[in-house]
């Protein structure tokens, strides 16, 4: 079992408020590691929104083949930040020797190409990165979008922390929307790609769980979509679900629900959108998940949704102060960090039960 | 002793037969029920050396009446043991040869023939065990408390991208049809024609599966097998319960299609039946003495010897097989009803469900693949012993043929032949189950719950004789009132009801509420040939 | 009193530190502790003075199980809201949650009191159970619980007080109540659907007195005592308790099922006559397989009378016809044994096999 959290700000935050949220979690973690995915960005990021961000921890020789390959497809480097590192002794991480987050601009043929296409073009260049890296053993490459950063490292998350800097709130890396989980994978092969949170074009997804349809969903999955690659963890298929009912399928991102834990054939039966329903689980019933999971997703339009398995077997709770809301999986994580709130308001979500934030924070709940 | 003299050594004697009798005269208390009861004509009453006078017979001793088991081949004991249930001397028993020659001697001119299943093996299912238990990574769930949903789909599933549903707003909104698709129990009891079976025998199965759906709310189907339903179900509420099946002789179809007018609900589905596992490329065949005047107007015949070729006569390719027929019974029933079809498993399975997955009509609705295990009514042993194609790996093959191309699920897959062999139907299902099946079909297990006593070591067996001693597989009114009807129902109920329980036992353990289909990850093989060949985990 | 404060900068003290430190002051003989926690679990339990004082934990922002395997004497007091498990195991403490409690609160509870001053979460009070030798264990709830609460419920007493929760569908969540064998829940509001393990009741008077002096004690200890009023109207509550039922309750029989659900006259009523009789494997009469037949004349009866004799069934009739002997067979007595044809001498009874043919006909 692990802990995740997720922050959404009116005002942009920095990675110490993540920590701060994950902190009190850290006997329901293992500490192995730590991840984040931040979208809608400031700081050094802020005057590069529009441009694709490749966020990179490799080898030395890795960035050599980064450099050389963007640069043969066209890609034109306009913004660069390295994180200040403080190495010391003692220090539980596992470091790179490279981490690099840059700003491109697209290719002189993309620049009048539609939105569409262009977003095809990044999941494709990511992919090619991946497979790049991959072979030469050079690194691993997260994310390649706009506005988005992705940190993932090996090692105690108060060390990553300071390794990186990240509790010095100097303005330089912030967002409006963080999501955040101190694990690594202790259970199978410790790979950086398998911490979450997990990111497919414009979608981040982190979860506690056990996905116990790994399988099936991937077999499904593999032949689905050229960006389904990877599956290091039983929680990208709920990833890569998301993204296919959501913007392969054009669904409302609720239909998510329906998919991963649909309501059984008798409740179907009774409800008014019930033949819809039925057509839905009985197309996609391979991406069913099983098993106890609690999940929080980021949308491309930076939009946050939370749900949970059909038994809800593992917790996710949400309170919101001012300007922020958090989720977390244990309310002791929202204690640390919105101590004013009114934990009445808290929302403890329900196994029939979909959270949607918008970008106002306005947060609804929806019964499945 | 002129007798005696008479004998040759080519002469078939008890000894060359399969089954001897064992036969205590000093327990004998002469009552004749052994005899009465035998339906083969196995044994019977005799006297020792016949012909001499009643007073010395009465002097001496051991010269008293005794059972004598018959030479003849024709006669031959089958091992059903109705002698030594009846027997209330415990003084005779069918006993095993192992010296038998039957297999020389039964032969010629025709062939032998036999009804039941296959002799024992070892099973591929029973080197495969559920290792995957949910411990500390996941709860295991509790087979009580949780709730489960065992329902598998019979019908076209479409991909998503081909669903017609449309987003408006927050909800979709369906825009055009889909294919029917039917989420039924993921067990269904399969096809037994009602010439195969006695009539109280298919209505015990049919009321079974009435009060399993009404009573217990578990949505089994029953297969009619070949030869028609009989009108009186045709035109009842009832045949939502009946998956309609067409073989090659077509028997009942007329009338079935005559009743389309009068009919009060849809059938669950149509299956066509292209062969069956126990005997690929051998044909029906029920002999005029077994037409009986109701199976005549089942079938819409007179009572003549009806065949049913090894194929479709008009059926001369795979493209023909799947368009002309599935589409003229999807017509049939106006594309309301999903047709499926069921082939024996042969080396040709996974082209066969290539070509039906890649069918542009979408109007195959199911893939029955029917293993060598698979029971029947009657076969030529040559048939019966070496011919069709296990279950396990063919059923493996088509789903991993199907997920490579993204399709699985597309055509429900359907397992059968051999299922609950050893009597344990629900971990047979299970691992077909994790092995890519939506679900599985079984017969032969069927007749076992009702009284059939015939096994995989070669006793009885003679489905094809007509004298099922049960009462089960015989047309003969007499044995038919061997076997009662709702006693009958009531053993399939209670053996389903176990079943029931029994999948969630095994679905628990693994953590999945839903069917696991395609969980291969669940199973592991304690036979290293077997994990490789199904690309499951190796365990010792 | 002993002043704890759990994080310092950016280091948090582990649950570890913490409960070692707890453990080091209690053999100190201190009682009263104050306790700024983030997150750590197990707080509050198992703890005693050795000189038997009464101990007292005031707890603010604790991680999961607060309150968990409490002894008599402890009082857990935590003020704001506390994740899952909170008095897991609590064996004679008294735990009070003056916010939300989150999953399985009072889970596997066997004695003390839990009070929770806000919602508690999915399955709570399960497996809650009573100890004989101990006082029930107790479980309030102000607001609601979440699904799957109170499962394998084997005692005590829960008590959800619907408070601002009369919009939900169900006070206690969804399937509650799964597979309880004993204790009672009390509550106040609407429930969902309920499995068959338990009855719902009205209250009776001892329900109400029991309720109403808990209920004084409950509001007091979580800070609400104006809610006493609202929540003393009894006729709002029901309760819950284990259903009597006999766990084998028949279903309907299959005989009554075929003749009050079946096709009236069967699938094959129409074509095929059948009564539904059934017959033994030793059939007499016309359910025959052979039967006998007397051929005098063929063959010469030396009217020896063995066939009268071996007969098991007393078939066999002999009858004096003029000079000349008839034998004949009562069919509604004769299995066709064939005993009578082989005891004959002279093989004038034989058997034949009546054939199915005839049989139909």
């Amino acid at each position: 079992m692990c802990r995740i959290g997720s922050i959404k700000c009116l005002e942009p935050v920095q990675p110490a408020m993540a920590l701060r949220l994950m902190l009190p979690q850290q006997e329901g973690h293992d500490n192995s590691g730590f991840a984040l995915v931040m979208q809608d960005l400031e700081g050094v990021f802020g005057h590069y929104k529009d441009k694709p961000l490749l966020s990179l921890a490799c080898t030395a020789k890795g960035l050599g083949l980064v450099d050389d390959y963007m640069e043969e497809k066209g890609f034109v480097q306009v913004a660069q930040w390295v994180p200040d590192t403080n190495p010391r002794d003692g220090l539980k991480i596992e470091v790179m020797q490279r981490y690099v987050f840059r700003n491109y601009d697209y290719p002189e043929i993309y620049r009048y190409r539609t939105q569409k296409e262009r977003e095809e073009f990044l999941l494709d260049t990511r992919l090619e990165l991946r497979k790049l890296l991959e072979e030469h053993n050079g690194g691993y490459v997260y994310s390649f979008w706009p506005d988005v950063l992705t940190l993932k490292e090996i090692g105690d998350p108060g060390d990553i922390a300071e390794y990186f800097d990240l509790w010095k709130e100097d303005g330089r890396l912030c967002a409006r929307n963080i999501v955040a989980q101190c694990r690594q994978n202790t259970n199978y092969g410790i790979v950086r790609y398998a911490a979450h949170p997990f990111f497919l074009q414009g979608y981040t997804l982190c979860a506690n769980g056990e996905n116990t349809f790994f399988t099936r969903n991937t077999e499904f999955q593999k032949n689905l979509h050229r960006g389904y690659v990877g599956f290091e963890s039983d929680s990208q298929n709920l990833l890569y679900t998301l993204h296919y009912v959501h913007r392969e399928l054009g669904w409302p991102a609720r239909y998510v629900k329906h998919v991963l834990t649909p309501l059984s054939a008798a409740e179907v039966r009774e409800r008014p959108d019930g033949e819809a329903l039925e057509m839905i689980r009985e197309s996609l019933s391979q991406l069913q998940i099983n098993g106890p999971n609690a999940a929080i997703a980021l949308l491309p339009d930076g939009k946050m949704m939370a749900m949970c398995d059909s038994k809800k077997l593992r917790p996710i709770v949400a309170g919101q102060h001012g300007n922020m809301l958090a989720m977390a999986s244990e309310v002791c994580g929202l204690n640390a960090i919105l101590p004013e709130r009114n934990p009445a308001n808290d929302i403890y979500l329900n196994e029939r039960e979909m959270l949607m934030v918008d970008n106002d924070l306005a947060a609804s709940r929806w019964l499945q | 002793m002129a007798a005696v003299n008479r004998i040759h050594a080519q002469d078939i004697t008890v000894n060359d037969l399969p089954w001897k009798i064992e036969y205590d005269s000093a327990s004998c208390i002469g009552c004749g029920a052994c005899v009465a009861t035998c339906t083969f004509g196995a044994i019977s009453a005799a006297v020792a050396s016949k012909g001499t006078s009643i007073a010395a017979r009465r002097q001496k001793d051991g010269e008293r009446l005794v059972i004598r088991q018959s030479q003849s081949i024709p006669e031959a004991c089958v091992g059903c043991g109705m002698c030594e249930k009846v027997c209330p001397a415990d003084a005779i028993r069918p006993v095993r040869n192992p010296e038998s020659r039957w297999q020389v001697i039964a032969r010629g001119p025709d062939t032998i023939k036999r009804g039941g299943r296959k002799a024992a093996h070892k099973r591929t299912l029973d080197s495969i065990v559920i290792g995957r238990i949910s411990q500390m990574t996941d709860p295991a769930l509790d087979s009580e408390r949780h709730t489960f949903d065992l329902r598998s789909p019979l019908g076209r599933v479409l991909k998503p991208v081909d669903l017609p549903l449309k987003a408006v707003g927050e909800n979709l909104l369906i825009q055009g049809p889909i294919p029917s698709v039917r989420w039924i129990y993921p067990l269904i009891f399969s096809d037994m024609s009602i010439g195969a079976l006695s009539a109280r025998a298919w209505e015990a199965i049919a009321l079974a599966t009435a009060y399993l759906n009404e009573e217990c709310g578990m949505p089994v189907r029953m297969c009619s097998g070949e030869g028609g339903v009989p009108g009186a179900l045709l035109q009842s509420e009832r045949i939502r319960y009946m998956i309609l099946q067409i073989a090659s002789g077509h028997f009942g179809w007329n009338r079935i299609i005559s009743a389309l007018p009068k009919m009060k609900a849809d059938p669950c589905a149509v299956l066509i039946k292209m062969g069956q596992g126990a005997k690929p490329g051998d044909g029906g065949l029920l002999p005029a003495a077994k037409v009986a005047p109701h199976i005549q107007a089942i079938r819409g015949v007179p009572g003549v010897t009806l065949h049913s070729p090894p194929n479709h006569q008009g059926l001369y390719s795979i493209e023909e097989a799947v368009q002309k027929m599935h589409l003229s019974l999807n017509a049939a029933f106006g594309f309301r009803v999903p047709v499926a079809v069921k082939c024996a498993a042969s080396a040709t399975s996974v082209p066969v469900y290539n070509n039906l997955l890649r069918d542009p009509y979408k109007i195959c609705g199911g893939y029955f693949i029917d293993g060598i295990d698979g029971g029947t009514g009657a076969a030529n042993e040559v048939s019966l012993n070496h011919t069709g194609h296990p279950i396990v790996s063919k059923l493996r093959d088509c789903y991993r043929t199907a997920a490579g191309q993204g399709l699985q699920g597309r055509i429900p897959l359907w397992a059968g032949g051999g299922i609950g062999m050893t009597g344990d139907a629900a971990a047979d299902a299970f691992k077909l189950i994790c092995l890519g099946a939506d679900g599985v079909i079984l017969g032969r297990l069927l007749l076992q719950i009702m009284g059939c006593v015939g096994n995989e070591h070669g006793r009885c067996n003679a489905c094809q004789s007509g004298r099922c001693p049960t009462g089960i597989c015989t047309q003969d009114p007499r044995l038919v009132r061997r076997l009662d009807v709702d006693s009958a129902a009531q053993s399939i109920v209670d053996y389903m009801l176990a079943f029931d329980a029994e999948m969630r036992k095994l679905m628990a353990p693994v953590g999945n509420s839903a069917l696991p289909v395609g969980r291969a990850d669940a199973l592991v093989a304690t036979d290293r040939a077997v994990a490789e060949a199904l690309g499951i985990q190796y365990a010792c | 009193m002993l002043r704890i404060a759990t994080i310092d900068g950016h280091k948090r003290m582990s649950t570890q530190e913490l409960l070692q430190k707890i453990s080091r002051s209690l053999e100190d003989g201190e009682t009263d502790f104050h306790i700024s926690a983030s997150g750590q679990h197990d707080i509050g339990g198992p703890c005693w003075n050795g000189t038997g004082k009464p101990l007292r934990f005031v707890v603010s922002n604790p991680g999961q199980r607060v309150g968990s395997m409490c002894l008599p004497g402890t009082e857990v007091i935590v003020e704001g809201p506390a994740p899952a498990d909170v008095g897991w195991l609590n064996s004679g403490g008294q735990v009070i949650v003056k916010g939300d409690a989150g999953d399985t609160a009072g889970h596997c509870a066997a004695g003390g009191i839990i009070y929770i001053g806000g919602r508690a979460g999915t399955r709570s009070g399960s497996l809650m159970k009573r100890d004989p030798l101990c006082e029930p264990p107790e479980l309030w709830v102000l607001e609601s619980v979440g699904s799957f609460s109170f499962e394998f419920m084997g005692g005590g007493c829960a008590v959800v007080c619907g408070h601002d929760s009369q919009t939900l569908p169900s006070v206690l969540g969804q399937r509650p109540c799964v597979g309880m064998v004993g204790g009672t829940v009390y509550f106040r509001g609407p429930c969902g659907e309920l499995p068959p393990d338990v009855s719902l009741l009205p209250l009776e008077e001892d329900d109400i007195s029991w309720l109403d002096k808990g209920l004084e004690n409950f509001l007091t200890a979580i800070g609400k005592t104006g809610l006493r009023k609202e929540l003393s109207i009894w006729r709002h509550w029901r309760k819950l308790v284990p259903a009597k039922r006999d766990r084998a309750a028949k279903r309907t029989t299959m005989r009554v099922f075929h003749e009050k659900s079946w096709l009236p006259n069967g699938v094959f009523g129409d074509i095929l006559a059948d009564d539904g009789r059934t017959e033994p494997l030793c059939a007499a009469g016309n359910q025959r397989l052979r039967e006998p037949l007397w051929n005098n004349g063929k063959m010469n009866c030396v009217d020896c009378r063995q066939c009268l004799e071996y007969c098991p069934r007393t078939a066999v009739k002999r009858r004096e016809v003029g000079e000349n002997m008839d034998y004949s067979v009562v069919a509604a007595k004769c299995i066709g044994c064939g005993i009578c044809a082989a005891v004959c001498p002279n093989d004038v009874w034989q058997m034949r096999l009546v054939s199915i043919e005839s049989v139909m006909r």
